[in-house]
């Protein structure tokens, strides 16, 4: 038996076969011109999971890669404002030591320079960046250290001041100063001056600086230190050294209490040094840190862009193969209705 | 023999012709016409040796029939869900975008890792305020994107309810509709009338039913049809049993939809005893009452498990953890791991820590959000500017392992942003089994609707061969008349 084909099976054929080549014409002319599946849930399905935990890993490394060059910008800021302190202090402890070999250096002259010292210190440590206070620990809001010489006095200068009438009975360049012994000035020095500068010193009168410093996540699972605050110790000797020679009344004060000073200055001034150093060294270490973190940021991000595009991405020469063979095959299928639409008996009879 | 015999047979012949004609054009006629099947008019050879019309006789394949009820049924069912599917895709966003670029993705997870790279910009600035409200807004966004994916998916479920009415009621009519037919098919076949038109109706019927509900049918004496549903609740047998169902017109997480009866029987939901397998009526029974709840479960769970990761605890290790940027309407404490209906609906940022509703910024660094009169739930309490430790442990948190409801299908343990795009993952998955169920199932369909039209379908050529055969047999018929006139008025002129 001849099995017959109905009339309707016959144009409906063309017809879906037209309707379903269409469809995908679209699908494939989009994956052509973006090189991506054309719909990535229906393509993907439960892979689109993969797929977008990727780029939500990608995301999290560009936002990490983003705060990091944040942390760069400020440790590299930390880093010149210590250069500069350390060159200064270089500087002025070369002073020092001429002033105490007697090279006939004028004592007013020195406390020029230590107060200038004292004053480049102070606008250092209250560096700000975008309105971020380098070295405030995580009290980054407020300038740490406030102005020595202001007037009124400072909070700082007061309790100089006061140790020092204390002690003495005296205020700084009184006329009845050159009493005062090297053993007196020795013990003022190392016993309620040094105290000032004693971490609780500092923090009462000198610093709004907090110990805590701030921590930032440099990398997927790692958090660091990102700051250095005004409380280290090498700071605090430095702005020991400065003030002991820039507000003690140098000029008013006997030979040798005069030379004790500088001799104590010396050598506050030079463990302040060796201490910027190791600050420094600490600052290159964060760097170190934060450029190494960036550095495998950015191999994950090469390496997430790959499996990204292993998943989405279709295959350009086949997308556009599949194309040109869709058209055809579109082209054929009007071609075919229109021959059938004219093959019926009834035009020959 | 005489002339007389000769010329009835052909009088009796043009007859038969007229009939055959009638039956040619009512094929042509129903060339277009889906479900028509091609009729045949049965001549046989009467007493008197002339050709006559027995009756009509209809083309059938009962077996290509039933399948292609069954696959009209699947395909209805697997069609709904699959709609659903992609509406919710598309109403949410879910998979729009690139992953190489997912700032056009609206899914809860894309708009969760959008937080996540806000609050780690924060941690690099927790002075700057633009940033601070980079991370609000981000935050809102995410809760936005929960209630409305909430709203939507009980919207689509209300949706499903509708459309289950109307196919209800549409079932009814159909079954009304049948009656009438079988009646008229059942009285002719015992009156021995044509009933191929009927019995074409009847098809057609059957076939908009199996669209509706999966159905097997079974024909009695008399051509008497009765109609089950898939699941054996009868549907048809003499008459037509009622389908009920009782529209629900809104719905939240917690409302179960009615299930539908058929002739008292439960046939969807929990307790239905004779559960239909196929038909729109399936697909969307389990739109309404499986996918769209499970989904919403997820979503739930989404803003319960957000509410913990951002809950804050008490600094002085007193009281109890309390919701912090993320919070409900009505909150006391965090929920425990398990869903709270509707949560996703209800889930809110904490006014708080929005300065456009009296709260304070800071207070995403600082902590306090909860509470921001009880000092115990600040995390920094001298409110240094340089705070960072609430931000890396909320950023942290994303990624820490949480508790979740193992019900929503998505396990008992994940961390925020696995579980979110994990839901992601499962609702693409469903999908696109979906859609390809469909389109398997559109396949299926058309080529049983080809095969059976093949069967019993009308070919305008094959109808039009014939038609030029009877119009030849028509003239011969009448020439034949011509001729025997003829003979008989030579007969009278010769006497």
């Amino acid at each position: 038996m001849v099995s017959i084909t109905s009339t309707q099976s016959l144009t409906n054929a063309l017809r879906r076969s037209v309707l379903d080549v269409q469809t995908q014409l679209s699908k494939a002319q989009s994956e052509v011109s973006t090189g991506r599946i054309a719909d990535l849930g229906l393509g993907l399905g439960a892979a689109i999971q993969q797929d977008y935990s990727y780029g939500f890993h990608a995301d999290d490394l560009a936002a990490l890669a983003a705060s990091n060059n944040i942390v760069t910008a400020r440790l590299s800021a930390t880093d010149t404002a210590l250069g500069s302190l350390a060159s200064t202090a270089q500087e002025f402890l070369q002073t020092l030591i001429s002033a105490q070999s007697g090279a006939g250096s004028d004592p007013g002259a020195i406390r020029g320079y230590a107060e200038t010292g004292l004053k480049s210190l102070i606008s250092a440590l209250d560096t700000s960046v975008d309105g971020v206070h380098l070295f405030g620990g995580v009290n980054t809001g407020v300038a740490p250290l406030a102005d020595y010489f202001s007037n009124p006095p400072s909070a700082a200068k007061q309790a100089v001041d006061q140790a020092f009438f204390s002690t003495f009975g005296t205020a700084q360049g009184d006329s009845g100063n050159t009493s005062i012994t090297d053993q007196q000035m020795q013990t003022f020095l190392s016993g309620s001056f040094a105290d000032l500068f004693s971490a609780t010193g500092w923090g009462s009168d000198w610093s709004s600086a907090t110990d805590e410093t701030t921590t930032n996540r440099i990398s997927l699972s790692q958090t660091s230190d990102t700051s250095v605050s005004a409380n280290e110790a090498a700071l605090r000797q430095l702005a020991q050294a400065y003030t002991m020679v820039a507000d003690l009344g140098a000029e008013s004060l006997s030979d040798s209490a005069y030379q004790q000073i500088l001799k104590t200055a010396s050598a506050t001034m030079s463990d302040a040094i060796s201490g910027l150093t190791t600050l420094r060294a600490k600052v290159g270490v964060m760097q170190n840190g934060v450029s190494d973190a960036n550095e495998a940021l950015s191999a994950q991000r090469d390496m997430i862009a790959t499996q990204i595009g292993s998943l989405e991405n279709v295959d350009p020469f086949e997308a556009s193969t599949r194309l040109n063979n869709l058209t055809t095959q579109l082209e054929t299928s009007y071609t075919l209705t229109g021959k059938i639409q004219q093959l019926t008996l009834s035009k020959y009879i | 023999m005489s002339l007389t015999n000769a010329g009835a047979i052909a009088n009796q012949s043009l007859g038969t012709i007229a009939a055959q004609i009638n039956v040619v054009s009512r094929n042509i006629a129903g060339v277009n016409v889906s479900g028509y099947a091609t009729k045949t008019a049965l001549v046989s050879t009467s007493s008197n040796g002339a050709a006559q019309i027995d009756g009509v006789a209809r083309a059938t394949n009962a077996a290509l029939f039933q399948n292609s009820l069954q696959a009209s049924a699947t395909q209805a069912a697997a069609a709904a869900l699959s709609s659903g599917f992609d509406q919710i895709d598309q109403a949410l966003g879910l998979s729009s975008g690139s992953a190489t670029d997912t700032s056009t993705n609206r899914s809860p997870a894309a708009l969760l890792s959008a937080l996540k790279s806000a609050l780690q910009s924060y941690s690099a600035s927790p002075s700057d305020t633009t940033v601070a409200q980079t991370v609000l807004s981000s935050a809102k966004a995410v809760a936005q994107a929960l209630n409305t994916a909430d709203a939507t998916v009980q919207q689509l479920r209300a949706q499903a309810d509708g459309e289950i009415a109307s196919s209800v009621a549409n079932i009814n009519s159909i079954l009304t509709q049948f009656q009438q037919v079988n009646s008229e098919i059942v009285a002719g076949t015992q009156t021995g009338r044509d009933v191929t038109s009927a019995l074409d109706q009847r098809d057609a019927l059957l076939k908009s039913l199996s669209s509706e509900i999966g159905v097997t049918t079974v024909t009695r004496a008399n051509n008497d049809m009765v109609i089950y549903a898939d699941g054996g609740a009868t549907l048809f047998e003499t008459s037509p049993r009622a389908v009920t169902f009782q529209a629900t017109s809104s719905y939240t997480a917690s409302t179960t939809g009615n299930a539908v009866y058929v002739d008292g029987v439960p046939v969807t939901g929990a307790s239905a005893s004779m559960a239909i397998q196929s038909g729109k009526l399936q697909g969307l029974t389990q739109l309404r009452d499986v996918v769209a709840p499970q989904y919403q479960n997820q979503l739930d769970e989404t803003a319960r498990g957000l509410i913990a990761a951002f809950a804050e605890t008490d600094q002085s290790g007193l009281g109890t953890a309390a919701p912090g940027l993320f919070t409900y309407a009505g909150a006391t404490s965090v929920p425990g791991a398990s869903v709270v209906p509707g949560l996703a609906g209800q889930i809110i940022v904490n006014p708080n820590a929005d300065p456009s509703q009296g709260g304070d910024l800071d207070r995403l660094r600082d902590g306090g959000i909860s509470d921001p009169t009880n000092s115990a739930y600040s995390y920094n309490t001298t409110g240094a500017a340089g705070f960072t430790d609430r931000i890396n442990q909320l950023v942290a948190s994303f990624t820490t392992s949480q508790s979740f409801d193992p019900s929503a299908g998505l396990g008992s343990s994940a961390s925020l942003m696995d579980y979110t795009t994990s839901s992601l993952g499962w609702f693409e998955a469903q999908r696109q089994q979906a859609t390809e169920t469909e389109s398997y199932q559109s396949t299926l369909l058309s080529q049983t609707t080809d095969a059976l039209s093949n069967a019993t379908g009308v070919n305008l050529d094959e109808q039009m061969s014939k038609m030029l055969d009877l119009e030849n047999s028509y003239q011969a018929s009448a020439k034949l008349i011509a001729a025997i006139d003829a003979m008989y008025t030579a007969l009278f002129q010769a006497l």
